[in-house]
Formats: C-alpha cells, sequence, structure tokens
C-alpha cells in the first residue's frame, strides 16, 4: 500500500478502539450510520435487502470487537429493522402476529450470527495467542540450548519469560551443589514452580504475581509450567555436560600424571644411573683406569649431567606455564641481536651444523622477555639440528607480517608428520624420535607455545616444500617504536 | 691466591667449592645463611665474594644490598634458570658478574680470573688516565686513544665509555646504563643503548664485528672487559 500514513494517529485509535466500552460505542455508530445511509436510500432498499445489510453490519463487530460489542448492535439493529423498514413505516406495529414473529426471527437470528462470529473470533484470537507463545517458547529453547555453564541460564530465563507470559518480573533460584533448594513462597507474592533435574529438585523458577495472593489460572500455569519443564531440561543436560567435562578433566590429569610419572623415573633415572656408575667406578680403588679413559669417563658425566639439569629445567618451567606464573619482565628487544646470538651458540655447540640466516637489520622491535624468546629460538634450533640429517642447511629467517614479526626455522630433517602437526605442541607428544635424538623430554615444543603465547605470539609447523619442517612463530611488534637516536657530533 | 667467601645454604656445594677452590691455592671461607656472609664479609675481609641468592631468611638481594653499603668486595651471584629477574637485580644493586648453577668448574674459575683482575683495575679507578689494552682514557682531558691514534667520541659516547670503563669487568644492566646516561625515563630503550654501543665499538674496537673490550651480556646488559694478558 503506497498511501501515506499515519502512524501516531493509527496508534492511537487502535488502542482507543480496544476498550470494551469503545467497541460498544462503534458497535451501535455503525448501525445508526447504516440506518441513516439506508434511510436516505429508501426508494431502493426494500425490507429484505435492509435485513441483509444490517446482518452484515452485526456480523462484522462481531468477528471485530466480540460478543459484548454485536449483542448491543443486533439489538438496535432489529429495533432499528421494525421500525423504519417494515410495515407500517416509521413506526412500530406488533400487533400483528407476523410482525412480531418477524421481529423475533430477526432478533434470534441477529443473535446467532453475533454469537457464532464472536467464537469464531475467540478461537483465532486464542490460535494467534498460542501461536506466538509457541514461537515464543521455541525461541527460548533456541536460546537456552545455545547455553553451557549453568550460570548463564537463568539471566535468559528473567530475561525471556515476560515476553512469554504477562508477568510483572521473573528470576530463577539454583541451589547450589549439595545445597537444599531454595524453599517455595508461601505469602503468595510469588508463582513458585520447581525445577528439577536428575529427579531432584534443584532450584524454583518465581515470577511475581500482579496481585498478591491472586495466582495465575490454570492456562497461564500450565505455560509457567512448561517453561520450568524446558528450563529443568536445559539444567539437566547442562549439569550433565558439566559432569561429563570434570570426567574428562580428571582423566587427562591421571593420563599426565602417569605420563609425568614414566618420565621421572626413566627420564630422569637414565642420567643418574649413568653419574652414579661413572662416578663409581672412578672410584673403585680395583681399577687403574689411563689418564684418557678417566677423561673420557669424566666428560659422559659432565654431558649426563647436562641433559638432567635440562630435564629438571623443563618440568620447571613447564608447571611454571602452567600455573600462568610465567615471570615477565618485558622490555624492548631487537630480534635481529638475539636471532644473532642464539644462531652463534649453536654453531659452536654443533660445529657441523650448517646455519643460513635471513634477517633484515630494519626489523621493528618487539617488547619481549629476552631470556623467554631466546629459550624459544634456542629449543627450535636444537631440534632442527637434532632431526635434520648432519651437514643438511637450517635456516634462520625474520620478517615483518602486517602488525607482527614472523620467525622461522626452516630444516631438511624428516618433517612432522600430518597427523602430528597439532598435537606436536602439546606436553610428552613427540614426532618418531631419531636415535641420536631419545633425550628430548616431550615437553620443550609445549614450554615454546607457552611461552610465545604468553607473549602474545603464535607457533605452529608446517611442511616444507622440497621436504624437512619449517616451525615458525610470531611476535607483535611493540606498539611504540622508538626511532633511532640522531648522530651526535664528536 | 686469594681469599674467596663463599655464601650457599647448601652443604654440598659448599663442600665442592671449599674443595676445589682450595685445591686451586684459594683461601676459602664459608657461610651458610645471609647473616652469617654479612658478618663474614666484615671481619674477614674476602676479596671476592660467591653468593647463592636463593638463602633463606635474609635473602641473597638481601646481601648484596648490605655489603655494597660499605664494601667494593666483587660478588659473583649464583642462580638457577627461571630467576632472570633476580639475576638482573642483584646486577643492578651492585653484584658484579653472575654464574647459573649448575656451572662447569672451569667457568667459575674464569669468573674468579676476572672478577680479581677488574678489582686491582678498579683500585687504580681513581687515576685520571686509565689504560685498558690498546685504549687510553685520559679523563682529566677528556681525551681517548686507541693504539696511540686520538678517538673523537660524542659526549654520549664518552659518557657511555667512562661509565662502561669505571665498572671494567662487572656486568652492567641495560636499566642501570640506560638510567644513569639518559634518565629514569628511558630504562627500557634496549634499542637505543645498542645504536650507541654500535657506534662506540666502531670507535675502540680493533674489530667492531668481533668485540673484545665491549662484551654483550646477551638479554642482561654489556660488560667492559680488560683485555687479556697475553697468556
Amino acid at each position: 500500500m503506497a498511501i501515506p500514513r499515519l502512524p501516531a494517529f493509527e496508534r492511537a485509535v487502535a488502542s482507543m478502539v480496544r476498550t470494551p466500552l469503545a467497541q460498544v460505542v462503534l458497535s451501535v455508530a455503525a448501525i445508526g450510520l447504516i440506518t441513516i445511509l439506508m434511510l436516505q436510500q429508501q426508494d431502493v432498499i426494500h425490507s429484505a435487502t435492509a435485513a441483509l445489510i444490517y446482518m452484515l453490519v452485526v456480523l462484522l463487530s462481531a468477528m471485530r470487537f466480540g460478543l459484548h460489542a454485536s449483542l448491543p448492535g443486533a439489538l438496535l439493529a432489529s429495533l432499528a429493522f421494525s421500525y423504519f423498514f417494515v410495515p407500517p413505516y416509521g413506526g412500530f406495529a406488533l400487533t400483528s402476529l407476523e410482525s412480531a414473529v418477524r421481529l423475533g426471527f430477526f432478533l434470534s437470528v441477529a443473535l446467532l450470527v453475533s454469537g457464532l462470529a464472536s467464537a469464531a473470533r475467540r478461537q483465532a484470537l486464542i490460535a494467534e495467542r498460542r501461536t506466538s507463545e509457541l514461537s515464543a517458547l521455541y525461541q527460548l529453547s533456541q536460546a537456552l540450548s545455545a547455553e553451557l555453564t549453568q550460570e548463564r541460564i537463568p539471566p535468559i530465563v528473567a530475561q525471556m519469560t515476560p515476553q512469554i507470559l504477562a508477568v510483572p518480573s521473573c528470576q530463577v533460584l539454583l541451589a547450589e551443589a549439595g545445597d537444599a533448594p531454595p524453599p517455595l513462597d508461601r505469602a503468595g507474592e510469588y508463582e513458585d514452580v520447581p525445577l528439577y533435574a536428575e529427579q531432584r529438585q534443584i532450584g524454583v523458577l518465581r515470577v511475581r504475581r500482579p496481585v498478591t495472593g491472586v495466582p495465575y489460572n490454570a492456562s497461564e500455569h500450565e505455560l509457567l509450567a512448561t517453561i520450568a519443564a524446558q528450563v529443568s531440561l536445559v539444567l539437566e543436560r547442562v549439569r550433565l555436560s558439566e559432569m561429563a567435562g570434570q570426567a574428562r578433566a580428571l582423566a587427562e590429569s591421571d593420563r599426565l600424571k602417569s605420563t609425568l610419572l614414566s618420565l621421572v623415573s626413566h627420564d630422569l633415572r637414565t642420567p643418574l644411573a649413568v653419574i652414579k656408575g661413572l662416578a663409581t667406578s672412578l672410584l673403585d680403588p680395583a681399577v687403574l683406569w689411563s689418564d684418557a679413559q678417566r677423561r673420557e669417563l669424566l666428560d659422559t658425566i659432565s654431558v649426563e649431567t647436562d641433559r638432567l639439569n635440562r630435564i629438571v629445567g623443563d618440568l620447571l618451567e613447564m608447571s611454571q606455564i602452567e600455573a600462568g606464573a610465567i615471570p615477565q619482565s618485558r622490555s624492548l628487544h631487537d630480534l635481529d641481536e638475539l636471532i644473532g646470538t642464539v644462531a652463534g651458540e649453536l654453531a659452536t655447540r654443533h660445529p657441523g651444523t650448517q646455519l643460513i640466516l635471513a634477517v633484515p637489520d630494519d626489523l621493528p622491535w618487539v617488547r619481549i622477555s629476552y631470556g623467554q624468546i631466546e629459550h624459544v629460538l634456542r629449543n627450535l634450533l636444537e631440534n632442527a639440528a637434532a632431526y635434520a640429517p648432519v651437514g643438511s642447511l637450517i635456516e634462520v629467517a625474520a620478517q615483518v607480517e602486517g602488525q607482527q614479526i614472523r620467525v622461522e626455522v626452516r630444516d631438511r630433517g624428516p618433517g612432522v608428520p600430518d597427523a602430528l602437526r597439532e598435537r606436536i605442541f602439546e606436553k610428552f607428544v613427540r614426532a618418531a624420535a631419531a636415535e641420536r635424538h631419545a633425550a628430548g623430554t616431550g615437553l620443550g615444543l609445549a614450554i615454546c607455545k607457552g611461552l610465545v603465547e604468553a607473549h602474545g605470539g603464535a607457533i605452529w609447523v608446517e611442511a616444507r616444500p622440497g621436504g624437512g619442517a619449517v616451525f615458525a612463530f610470531t611476535l607483535p611488534v611493540a606498539s611504540r617504536q622508538i626511532t633511532p637516536p640522531r648522530a651526535e657530533i664528536a | 691466591m686469594a681469599r674467596i667467601l663463599v655464601v650457599d645454604d647448601e652443604p654440598q656445594i659448599r663442600r665442592m667449592l671449599q674443595t676445589v677452590l682450595s685445591a686451586y691455592g684459594h683461601t676459602v671461607a664459608i657461610a651458610p645463611d645471609g647473616a652469617a656472609a654479612v658478618a663474614q664479609a666484615a671481619n674477614w675481609q674476602p676479596e671476592v665474594m660467591i653468593l647463592d641468592l636463593g638463602l633463606p631468611q635474609l635473602d641473597g638481594l638481601e646481601v648484596v644490598r648490605q655489603v655494597r653499603s660499605w664494601s667494593r668486595v666483587p660478588i659473583i651471584v649464583l642462580t638457577v634458570r627461571g630467576a632472570e629477574q633476580d639475576k638482573v637485580a642483584a646486577l643492578d644493586l651492585g653484584a658484579d658478574d653472575y654464574l647459573t648453577k649448575p656451572f662447569g668448574m672451569d667457568e667459575l674459575l674464569a669468573r674468579l680470573r676476572v672478577a680479581l683482575r677488574n678489582a686491582a683495575w678498579r683500585q687504580g679507578a681513581d687515576e685520571p688516565v686509565v689504560v685498558f689494552g690498546p685504549l687510553c682514557i685520559d679523563r682529566a682531558r677528556r681525551r681517548v686513544a686507541l693504539a696511540g691514534q686520538e678517538v673523537r667520541l660524542t659526549p654520549t659516547e664518552y659518557q657511555l665509555l667512562t661509565l662502561l670503563a669505571a665498572s671494567a669487568g662487572k656486568v652492567l644492566t641495560h636499566q642501570h646504563i640506560l638510567t644513569t646516561i639518559w634518565g629514569p625515563g628511558a630504562a627500557d630503550d634496549v634499542p637505543t643503548l645498542r645504536v650507541f654501543i654500535t657506534q662506540l665499538r666502531k670507535k675502540i674496537e680493533p674489530n667492531p664485528a668481533q668485540p673484545i673490550l665491549i662484551r654483550n651480556e646477551p638479554g642482561i646488559g654489556y660488560r667492559f672487559q680488560a683485555p687479556l694478558d697475553p697468556p
């Protein structure tokens, strides 16, 4: 419809028309109006036509407003019909039996039509309300089904219930685990419907009554019970899923504990056994060691001690990461320097390794804890050196990508199988170890992940075209960049 | 040989250090806790102090603070991995050097030699002219010469060099250098410091790519080191 509308006026009329008295007035006025119109056209309007037109108006007002408005209309219509359209025109002639029967007949039909029409209207209204209740209930269940924690449910119910049922306020009271459910209201201020989960009452759906002491009627109460049943179902589901989650976490921590135990018993004991064995051999007065032999044994002791130290350090670091207790003293640093230092150390430790650095010298600064990022890079480089074939090239590259610096360590080792790529950063997950790399704790990459993420970066592994692995991590570029100081004149 | 005070609460470490250091001809005294350490430092006047930071009660940092309030004895602190902040705090309080446990004895002996040699340097630090190998700093005339050739330094570079040289052998943290020269607001600007160190190295190091005078202490700071005497 392209006709301009006056929304405010329309709304005002619509709300006025909704009061019963106004409807009665409108219905009666309609009869009056139609009577005047028909009287003006009396030449063409005959008694039968008038009866049909009156019937139509009564029918319309019954459909539109209901019985209370159409009844006075019907009465007025039958009187007007008898008075104006039945001979003698302009007066009542109830003297003849026929006219009395006609009036009675007209009245009965008008009443019957009113009744039928208004009943149909009532049914339509009820159906409409049911539909809207159902759709509101559906919305409630939709909103609730997305929720996974018990805490989030009461606010949603409190917000949505008034959309389903006209209630002044609504709240959901839940008992803490192990506590008795909240008591039902006896003062009559509220309508309380109990909520159940696992056959126990765990809470109350509480809606305020419009008038204290006056309960909601049967259909309203039924609706409340439906809401309560739905909330109960959701609560039960959430509780079960929380319990399942706890059980999973327990199982997981059990698995971790046993892994840790086996780690402690095996990985820690191995170097200890070697150290103890060698030291006691050296102490044994029965053996006469040559200087070269003695050196070799002592060298092994020293290597095993380093290994032990690394394991203990890793365990400590991992526990700090897991407890969220990573020391955070950060300052601005240049990754260029850090990469150079770590690469230099690696070259000293593994003289056979071929390292190529591709690091631009104008990288922006990063705000990092130097020791932690150094640890990450050292770990990745040590891994690369351990897994890659002796003499193959290891590349370290850094570049700016938007607000991040991306550092990559690329090797020509066996690479990381697809299936492991996500999990390799988890604790105690290791790629199939080359023999010479059996010494790892399975914590190194988990620590790298923890440290990089604590800096707001990400770490991942990719397959390298042509074979090998690319371990990459990102660090956010510091928000404050220092412009290089101006050169002073000597 | 030197008088060395070893402070550690672990009897095994004390025993080990005492045995080894004595074998190298040093005189060793031991203190099991912070209070004893402070008392020994005052009464026995050690030439070097080896101090574990993780002491019960009076902790290592507090020992550094108290000893530094009257003594310039070189202090080498022992830390464990993961205690980086304590290490930096100890250096800022005036400790000279650090070692991370577990350490090789060769490493400890090297640090001891450096500490002793630089303590000797610092004895003469009040002299207007100090010489480190080829480098000569004349503070009376604000002149620096490398192998007899005068080196022109900017005011900041000169300030930086004299600060480092006055603490020869000591690890100076980035923060310490930055706040001393640029003020407390610059404590964080490691990159600025790096730019100046690079400039300074170009002027005073025989080979700036492999510095021997101004050494990096990655992630911690710098150490000015007198070139080793020929062995």
